[in-house]
């Protein structure tokens, strides 16, 4: 499927148990000062791939955390736990380990493996990024959860540059199945506020909804039987 | 004889008796006529100075009536300005110039004599400040000193003996340190004496004892010193000289006794009673240093901070200014770098005298390259070499470009490389035309390791082998030169040189060369008597030949050994510890590596041998451990704690190596195991600060305990400065003192404290007798991690785990993290399902409603393993569980219980901060239950605290807490006025509650140090008399939390059969049950630590 198709694009609202903790750390946000924080959630491909001559599915999600104006997310927890298909397990996951903000291109192998590989790229002109391949992630980012249902990526922001997750974060699964697979998102998010010399000065946990029935949203995703020429445009195939 | 009515006798008068204040009064009972004379205005003047308060010194001497005034006396004047100047705002560029035009154009057949003579003496004090600092040669000032004595002679002819007097103490106290100076100010004291100037012979005596205990001098012959001070500055009345004499008293009792800083707080306060500001000032310094010597950063901060405030109000520029560099000093070695920065920055931006400026480029240079930013180093590197060359201070310019040379050269780049090349040449050839011989040599040494660089990083000249014939080209240069040198240096020098000639070789590849060139340096040493470097390089061969064994076994075994027992032989006969125990360690390595590849029958005794050389290595460590708790230096104490964790540590996972996996011996590995989380807690939490208050109580009822405990740490402050020679007799000295001290049944739990002595299986039994428990210890070997189990008369048992070491770091630093934990516990708590394999083997191990006595290692103490299932149900539904940092711990822990009447006393303290209703609501109704007075929100002060915790049976604090993993004796509890960290909890005292609740966020987070012991306020608690502490691992949400400890305590108050970890149990599972409150977020925080009973 080519098309991206939003499938969460919600305001955050503050995490009521962070709120009730007993901590002495900083300063919290107000909630006037957390208004305008949304997490947008976009499918980028949903395709068909064959991994030992069996069909199978990989999914490329891009996940925006959009803060405040006048505040950054510092660091934000993204989970995405696979309902059904009942069983279903998560062949790989990436990225895994981003460490600085490197281009990087994303590869799968035979065997439903993925891996990020750092490219050396020419900052392209704007003529030739709307057809790039390679991603760029701001933030040192750690992903896990294969061969479980549930997948985690945390993202957290470089603590000397302290200048926020930044926007998008592009998160690819294989699934050895295809069909129609259900799932939630949970997300969790500490939105921060610029103090002197870019130091934090005031925080707030961010949720998708307070309530325990609202802290995560349903998603359901269809991958198609057959493979398509799509997989390209989102990784290298080897 | 003195004039009563001259106002300049009567001011000299009170201040030769140290009544500044006094003095003040009377000046200021004068007439304004009769202050400004000159006469008058002067004394004041030095009054004022002596009191430590040279703002009104300033004003004194601006206040001068000059109108009538000799030449002698407008000169004194104007001179006597100039120094206060340097008092008022430091030393700064062209400190003298003021001073040396007057003087210059002085005609001395135009002006009294004697009033010269007064002229060259200010002169001279103004040159000695100056040629701390570069601004003046030495050749200048040392001529100028050597003056001193005929300017005093001719001043007393003249009846002017205060200043005669002063010209000598000056002169006396610039010689260099040694006895040369404590002869020259014995012999100056009793020539004050003979002008009948008691106090300034006291002075001197004063400054013979700073001497001698700066100098490690036995402590009679520093008391000898203090007590002749006491009696001369008694006998005439002396203000402050007695508090001068008690607060020297005080540091040489800090040096060598147990006790606290309590003392030179008193002499800081007798200092203020008298407004003698100098005194308060010094005190203040001193306490700063000595509490950052001690670890307390908190407190080093506050004192440096009200020295600060009192220099400013009495305009003290110069003291503070001389503390700075200090200061910084400092901050580097805590890595808090941007303040450091900040503080040359700022240094920088002042007029300071060249050589101070070179001296913070220096240290910004060293910041920079801490900070990883080679450029930045070497930029101010160079400027510092500059501004050192310009003042003609070679020496420190000269070890500037070695630094630089090395920065330059970390750059590895091609004009780096150049750059550093190029310094090293042009200093090279300047240092040959001057024959400085040692700086030649070092700067030939730095050449060739930078070929060596080159060779491994150059990108234009990698792997060249010419570069190898350029380095060897410099060595043997190097080695000509030391023909110049005494026999012995050149030998050192020699030794030297082969040993950078093997790191030639060995990038060369050149394997026999490297072997080759340690010998040869071995074979220097030797016959000029540096047994020391000698038998450093028999330790090496002996590594070398122990990895050359891993590869081809015989010969290598054989040479492996003998090199190390040439070097073991040395080490033990000087008493070099550390490199003893180094040894042993390499000697077990090497029987363990061959013990795999020998028949069974070899290999049990290669192993037998490998540990009986760990337990040989942790009896040096021990022998560390005892001589490393008096005085010694932040820095030493971090550097010999950091070397001991991680000896312990090692010794301990190759013990674990081989009795858990090459012949499995769980009850020996046990034992092995207990041993080194003992010592490890000892490392962390016993060394550099006095012992908790509880111990030193104790202790205070036996003075000849308290004797022997002072005589170990006169010997052992001692041993740190005494020579070599001296040091063996001190150290037999010391071994006798010791044999004694352990056959002293009163000193047993203070020895414990310091050397953590371990459980064996017969102490566990008899502990936990009655008691149907298991106690679990997890372990590591590298990667591998094992369970341990003990039920106590029962063997141990020994079970291999599946996860590995860095996978649960993993966990933890991912799913556990303070911005994590929440996202994980409470909505996918089914990630802890990765970690069951650390507890799967307790369904077999245990039976249910055991009680399980959990001792974690490493990432584990991060966890709650109580959350862990055990099919299917979390552990603690299962089991009551009890945590301990080790059994050790526990011991102590039990070893405190008393029998206690069944109404408990409690001290209750209830949202400190006032912003935590829930947490107020719960201490109410504790107030309730426990029928005493809670105290709430602003009442809960650090002084309610510290009186109110005193006998009680039960301690519970509802607030707010902060763990500082980078100084987690740091942590604290907040207050309504303040905070009391980890390291305060030491001083409570009579703190003996059965239970110290901490129910705050995060008050059981240990900063894990890598001898596996945690850190933080629960062991701070537990060392300082509490029987058990309930803390929280997370922070945790105010609701579930108050529900929590409602529960446990309804659950302890009504049922008294009930042990503590059972309440806490039921409490939890309680609390799980609750709608709402079902993931472990809100149950699993909560964390018995210590005794359950």
């Amino acid at each position: 499927m080519h098309t991206e198709d939003s499938l969460i694009d919600t305001v955050l609202t503050p995490d009521p148990d962070a709120d009730q903790e007993l901590g002495a750390d900083v300063e919290a946000l107000t909630d006037n000062d957390v208004r305008g924080s949304r997490l947008l959630l976009v499918r980028r491909g949903v395709e068909s791939i064959e991994i030992d001559g069996k069909p199978a599915g990989l999914v490329q999600l891009a996940c925006t955390f959009q803060p405040a104006d006048g505040a950054r997310f510092a660091s934000a927890q993204f989970r995405l736990r696979f309902k059904t298909p009942e069983g279903l397990r998560i062949i790989d996951l990436a990225p895994r380990v981003i460490d600085d903000p490197h281009p990087v291109e994303l590869t799968l192998n035979r065997k439903g493996q993925l891996a990020v590989k750092a490219v050396a790229v020419v900052e392209p002109s704007v003529e030739i990024s709307a057809s790039k391949t390679y991603v760029r992630y701001h933030c040192m980012v750690q992903g896990s959860g294969e061969g479980t249902n549930l997948a985690r990526w945390d993202f957290r922001e470089n603590p000397d540059r302290r200048d926020g997750i930044g926007r998008e974060q592009v998160i690819t699964v294989t699934l050895p199945v295809t069909g129609t697979i259900t799932g939630e998102v949970l997300v969790s998010a500490r939105l921060a506020r610029h103090g002197l010399g870019g130091a934090v000065d005031a925080i707030r946990d961010m949720i998708l909804g307070p309530r325990s029935d609202e802290r995560s949203h349903p998603i359901a995703l269809t991958i198609p039987a057959q493979p398509s020429s799509g997989l390209e445009r989102l990784l290298h195939f080897f | 004889m003195a004039d009563e009515h001259d106002p300049v006798v009567t001011i000299r008068d009170y201040t030769r008796r140290g009544a500044y204040a006094d003095a003040v009064r009377y000046a200021e009972s004068l007439p304004e006529e009769t202050r400004r004379r000159p006469g008058v205005a002067l004394q004041l003047a030095r009054a004022w100075l002596r009191q430590g308060h040279p703002l009104r010194g300033e004003a004194a001497l601006a206040a001068t009536d000059l109108a009538g005034a000799t030449t002698g006396e407008r000169l004194i004047h104007a001179l006597e300005t100039e120094a206060l100047h340097i008092f008022r705002h430091g030393v700064q560029a062209g400190v003298t110039s003021t001073a040396e035009a007057i003087f210059a154009a002085i005609d001395p057949f135009q002006i009294d004599p004697v009033d010269l003579a007064e002229i060259k003496r200010i002169r001279i004090r103004i040159l000695l400040f100056a040629v701390t600092y570069w601004e003046v040669s030495r050749a200048t000032a040392t001529a100028a000193l050597e003056e001193l004595p005929d300017i005093a002679t001719r001043l007393e002819a003249a009846g002017r003996i205060d200043e005669a007097v002063a010209a000598r103490f000056t002169h006396a106290d610039r010689l260099a340190m040694g006895q040369a100076r404590l002869d020259a100010l014995t012999r100056f004291a009793a020539d004050a004496l003979r002008v009948d100037r008691a106090e300034s012979a006291a002075e001197a005596y004063v400054a013979r004892a700073e001497q001698m205990l700066g100098e490690g001098a036995p402590s009679e012959d520093v008391t000898q010193s203090l007590e002749v001070a006491r009696d001369l500055y008694a006998r005439i009345g002396h203000q402050h000289g007695r508090i001068d004499v008690e607060r020297l008293r005080t540091m040489l009792a800090i040096d060598r006794s147990l006790v606290g800083l309590d003392g030179l707080d008193a002499c800081l306060a007798a200092y203020r009673d008298i407004d003698f500001f100098r005194g308060a000032l010094s005190t203040l310094l001193d306490l700063s240093q000595l509490s950052h010597v001690r670890g307390d950063t908190g407190a080093a901060a506050r004192y440096r901070r009200e020295a600060l405030t009192l220099s400013q109000h009495a305009g003290m520029a110069l003291s503070i200014d001389a503390d700075r560099m200090g200061q910084i000093d400092l901050l580097i070695r805590a890595q808090r770098l941007g303040e450091a920065k900040e503080l040359c920055e700022a240094a920088l931006a002042e007029n300071l005298p060249a050589w101070m400026h070179a001296s913070y480029e220096q240290l910004l240079g060293t910041v920079y390259s801490f900070l990883d930013d080679p450029l930045a180093a070497s930029a101010h590197a160079r400027k510092s070499i500059d501004l050192y060359t310009s003042v003609g201070d070679v020496a420190s310019a000269s070890n500037t470009v070695l630094k630089l040379a090395n920065d330059l050269s970390s750059m590895r780049r091609d004009d780096a490389f150049d750059e550093a090349l190029t310094l090293l040449r042009d200093w090279l050839r300047e240092d040959d035309v001057q024959q400085r011989t040692s700086d030649a040599i070092a700067k030939r040494g730095m050449l060739a390791q930078i070929h060596v660089l080159q060779f491994l990083y150059s990108p234009a000249r990698r792997g060249d082998p010419a570069l190898f014939d350029d380095a060897e080209a410099m060595l043997i240069a190097a080695e000509r030169a030391t023909d110049r040198l005494s026999p012995r240096e050149a030998a050192r020098q020699r030794g030297s040189i082969e040993q950078q000639r093997a790191q030639v070789l060995q990038a060369r590849g050149d394997e026999e060369g490297v072997f080759a060139a340690w010998r040869r340096a071995a074979a220097h040493y030797e016959p000029a008597g540096l047994g020391m470097e000698a038998a450093n390089c028999q330790y090496i061969l002996g590594v070398g030949y122990l990895n050359r064994a891993n590869v081809e076994l015989l010969p290598n075994f054989e040479s492996a050994e003998a090199h190390l027992r040439a070097a073991l032989g040395y080490y033990d006969s000087a008493g070099m510890r550390r490199q003893a125990a180094d040894t042993h360690e390499m000697f077990a390595r090497l029987y363990t590596n061959a013990a795999v590849r020998t028949p069974i029958e070899v290999s049990a005794k290669l192993l037998d041998a490998a540990l009986d050389h760990l337990s040989a290595a942790e009896q040096d460590a021990d022998a560390i451990r005892r001589e490393f708790d008096a005085g010694a230096s932040a820095t030493e104490v971090q550097q010999a704690k950091g070397a001991l964790v991680a000896k312990t540590r090692r010794n301990a996972e190759l013990a674990v190596e081989i009795l858990c996996r090459l012949r499995p011996d769980p009850a020996e590995a046990w034992r092995r195991v207990q041993r080194a989380k003992a010592r490890a807690l000892v490392d962390i939490l016993g060394m550099s600060s006095a012992p908790p208050a509880r111990v030193l109580s104790t202790l205070t009822q036996h003075p000849d305990v308290l004797r022997l405990i002072a005589q170990e740490r006169e010997i052992s402050a001692r041993l740190r400065r005494a020579s070599a020679d001296q040091r063996r007799g001190l150290r037999t000295e010391l071994d006798l003192l010791r044999a004694q001290m352990a056959n002293d049944s009163r000193l047993r739990h203070y020895l414990e404290l310091r050397t953590g002595a371990a459980l064996d299986e017969d102490d566990l039994s008899s502990m936990l007798f009655g008691t149907p428990c298991v106690c679990v210890d997890w372990t590591t070997d590298g990667e591998r991690l094992f369970l341990l189990s003990v039920r106590p008369g029962d063997q141990p048992q020994l079970t291999p785990l599946s996860l590995r070491v860095r996978e649960v770091q993993t966990f933890v630093q991912t799913h556990l993290a303070p911005d994590t934990f929440r996202i994980t516990l409470r909505d996918t708590p089914e990630l802890l399902d990765e970690l069951t394999p650390l507890i799967d083997p307790l369904s077999t191990l245990t039976q249910p409603e055991e009680l399980l006595i959990l001792s974690p290692t490493g990432p584990l103490h991060a966890l709650p393993l109580h959350a862990l299932a055990v099919d299917g149900d979390p552990l603690i539904a299962r089991n009551p569980v009890v945590y301990t940092s080790s059994l050790t711990v526990l011991r102590h822990c039990l070893g405190r219980a008393v029998t206690r009447l069944p109404a408990r006393s409690a001290a209750l303290f209830g949202d400190p901060t006032g912003d935590r209703d829930e947490a107020a609501a719960l201490v109410a109704h504790l107030e309730q239950q426990f029928e005493t007075p809670a105290l709430l929100r602003g009442d809960v002060t650090l002084a309610a605290f510290r009186t109110g915790v005193a006998g009680r049976d039960l301690v519970h604090f509802h607030g707010h807490a902060k763990h500082v993993p980078q100084e987690p004796l740091d942590s604290w509890l907040a207050f309504a006025d303040g905070k009391l960290t980890a390291r305060d909890v030491f001083e409570l005292a009579d703190l003996r509650a059965d239970l110290v609740t901490l129910a705050a966020c995060e008050s059981a987070s240990s900063a894990i140090a890598p001898g596996d012991e945690p850190l933080g306020l629960i062991p701070a608690f537990l060392y300082a008399g509490a029987m058990s502490v309930l803390a929280t691992l997370w922070k945790v949400q105010q609701g579930s939390a108050a529900r929590t400890m409602r529960h446990f305590y309804d659950t302890w108050t009504a049922q008294a059969d009930l042990d503590k970890a059972r309440v806490l149990r039921a409490a939890v599972l309680a609390t799980r049950a609750t709608a709402g409150f079902e993931s472990p977020y809100h149950w699993a925080a909560f964390v018995l630590h210590g005794s359950w009973h």
